[in-house]
């Protein structure tokens, strides 16, 4: 406990240059705008920008990239409450009550209610990560190619037993992203695989240049759809109203604590993540709460405002938590981090609490560090992002588009890039309308070579025997949990079978 | 939604059955001694998605209420989407021969005039300064070079603007 402490009092030393501040205040004001406007968010501002990160030093880079992920996740409530339509997918719940808070004219206390619900969701969230991190990434140091493996499985294994309405469609994007990460180059014999022909696609397929079509382009043709004429809902905001609104929240105490707690473990999962935290924990605190405030949810309760905040910051902090201990992502945002980690050099897993501890302290006190700098900036300049919400969609949507276009390019300079921007645009958008999940596609993509890394390297070592995967201690009991996992969502069908064999 | 349904789905089996074929230009069996060959992954994923697309195409035909829900919300839904996909890919084509800088100007210009109906003082302003912005960044400050267009113009581009 008291090294853990030592460790993140010398983070605190690395973290606070004046170099690394600026990085983490540039971050989260542009995260907070990106998360303001429907169509952008922390996923695409994180891939759109990382480029961006290759000439800084990796601890101020991942600093940068964090204080977006940060301000992506306040700014969602902005658009959400003073528009009714989330800024990201993660304040969707915050919208159920935030939005008819605004319409009785209580807009500033929901702004500034869901920006201390973020900053308190965000905080208890990474006293979670502090105290957990260490032992876990201590336990998988322990791991060789055929555990990794075995979480890889668990983790595709989330997906298929969280899966949404359609477990066909989302095993279809899971696998498909397993598919595209195969493309490219054969890691063990060095031949070309799958490039139909197409020398360009020797290269692989780039997960930044899937983000950025899937989330950025994609989501503004949607957005486009909509034509929606935004309504911007004016607060009337006075700074006295920090301190009032802070002191009426303080009574939602057992909601906001809720909503951190649970958040935090939701996020940790691959497959859930900050959106259905915030929907889970919204739930959580209406069924818990005295009956006679119940029916307060969804006519404008403060309370539904802080718990759904609470839960995505918490959430986003958790999905930290597998990416750095184990190196698997537990959200589409976290997977572009991991993808930042490797094009920086450094090998997320276990190993980075070992060898780059000064990296690892460092990128924890910026959390705590960044999420003051979020919720100070979100108290103090609500009315400059609530003036960006005014700023016409047919101004942002060519400029998001130029901006994705040209980071698609910059990963590896390959003009072909900027085309498959466009066609995973198609891809996302078409999937989107037809609830194919896109967020397991991602995942897979980044984890894919990773897997098949370990694949490959566990059946070298036994030479071509498969067994090692369930023979093992440590891989069997991931593998069977895995296997439980798979089978969750066909229990109801089986069960089905069943009971129509004995009525019948 | 169904029709767009079941072409989504018959697009993917086709998709599949291509990898499949391709995937065969490396081993896909199981080499003795090593484990799985270079076209092990592909072929198998590919063949478990085509089955579960197989599923889905199947769950489309066989449902007793099919969703009446059209795939785009109205024609001038259809519309904006076109415009937005339309626009970019007439801006990729654009960078191709004038570059990524003259083309986004040319790109934003249109869009904010033509689909946005902005004034033109707005759209001057904006197409001048993301172009400059971009270059700023990506060209002066991180020394990626984007696309300048054809040979000629590239030439030209470094004769008065060194990187």
């Amino acid at each position: 406990m008291l090294e853990i402490f030592n460790l993140l009092m010398d983070g605190f030393g690395i973290a606070l240059t004046p170099y690394n501040i600026f990085c983490m205040v540039i971050g989260v004001t542009l995260g907070t705008v990106f998360g303001c406007i429907p169509g952008l968010g922390p996923t695409n501002g994180t891939a759109i920008l990382l480029p961006v990160t290759f000439v800084i030093p990796p601890t101020s880079a991942i600093i940068f990239l964090a204080g977006i992920y940060y301000g992506g996740c306040y700014g969602g409530a902005i658009a959400s409450i003073c528009l009714n339509i989330p800024g990201t997918p993660m304040a969707a719940a915050t919208a159920i009550d935030g939005y008819p808070m605004a319409k009785k004219g209580e807009g500033a206390p929901a702004l500034i209610a869901a920006a201390w619900g973020s900053f308190w969701g965000g905080t208890v969230a990474m006293v979670l990560f502090t105290l957990f991190a260490p032992p876990l990434a201590d336990f998988a140091l322990r791991f060789g190619p055929p555990e990794y493996f075995a979480i890889m499985m668990l983790a595709f294994a989330t997906f298929a037993g969280l899966a949404g309405r359609n477990i066909w469609k989302t095993l279809i994007t899971t696998i498909m992203g397993l598919v595209f990460s195969t493309m490219g180059i054969d890691i063990v014999t060095g031949n070309p695989r799958l490039t139909y022909g197409i020398l360009e696609l020797m290269n692989g397929i780039s997960f930044l240049v899937a983000v950025v079509g899937l989330w950025g382009v994609g989501e503004i043709m949607a957005t486009a759809e909509l034509s929606l004429e935004f309504k911007v809902l004016q607060p009337d905001f006075h700074y006295i109203e920090i301190w009032r609104t802070g002191k009426r929240i303080l009574k939602y105490f057992k909601a906001s604590m809720i909503g951190s707690v649970v958040g935090f473990f939701v996020g940790t999962l691959p497959a859930a993540g900050a959106t259905p935290a915030s929907f889970i924990c919204y739930g959580l605190a209406k069924s818990t709460a005295p009956i006679e405030r119940q029916k307060l949810f969804g006519t404008g309760h403060i309370e539904g405002v802080v718990t759904p905040e609470c839960a995505n910051n918490a959430a986003s902090t958790g999905s930290m938590l597998p990416l750095f201990t184990l190196g698997v992502p537990g959200s589409p945002t976290a997977a572009v981090l991991l993808g930042g980690l490797m094009i920086w050099g450094l090998q997320p897993g276990p190993l980075l609490f070992v060898e780059e501890q000064e990296f690892v302290w460092g990128l924890i006190a910026s959390l705590y560090a960044g999420n003051l700098v979020a919720v100070l900036l979100n108290l103090f300049a609500i009315p400059i992002f609530v003036s960006i919400l005014r700023v016409p969609f047919t101004i942002l949507a060519p400029v998001i588009v130029v901006l994705c276009l040209v980071s698609g390019y910059a990963m590896n300079n390959l003009f072909f890039e900027i085309w498959q921007v466009l066609i995973f645009a198609v891809i996302g958008y078409t999937f989107k309308k037809l609830d194919y999940p896109l967020a397991p596609l991602i995942l897979a993509l980044v984890l894919g070579p990773m897997t098949e890394r370990a694949l490959r390297q566990s059946l070298i070592i036994t030479r071509g025997d498969p067994t090692i995967f369930f023979t093992r201690p440590m891989s069997g009991t991931i593998m069977a949990i895995s296997v439980i996992l798979f089978l969750v969502p066909f229990l109801p069908m089986i069960f089905a079978k069943f009971k129509k064999k004995e009525t019948g | 939604m169904r029709k767009a349904d079941i072409i989504t789905a018959a697009l993917i089996i086709v998709w599949c059955i291509i990898s499949m074929i391709e995937a065969t230009k490396l081993k896909i069996g199981w080499v003795r001694n090593v484990g799985p060959g270079g076209g092990f992954l592909p072929f198998w994923l590919c063949f478990l998605i085509g089955i579960f697309a197989l599923i889905v195409l199947l769950q489309l035909i066989m449902t007793k209420e099919p969703s009446t829900e059209p795939f785009f919300k109205d024609r001038a839904g259809f519309l904006a989407v076109m415009k937005v996909l339309g626009t970019a890919a007439g801006a990729v084509v654009l960078y191709t021969f004038i570059g990524a800088y003259f083309g986004s100007m040319v790109y934003i210009a249109f869009y904010m005039l033509y689909v946005g109906k902005r004034s033109k003082l707005q759209t001057a302003i904006v197409s001048i300064m993301v172009p400059f912005g971009i270059w700023l960044m990506f060209e002066y400050m991180l020394k990626i070079p984007l696309p300048k267009g054809i040979e000629a113009l590239d030439e030209l581009w470094y004769r008065f603007i060194p990187l």
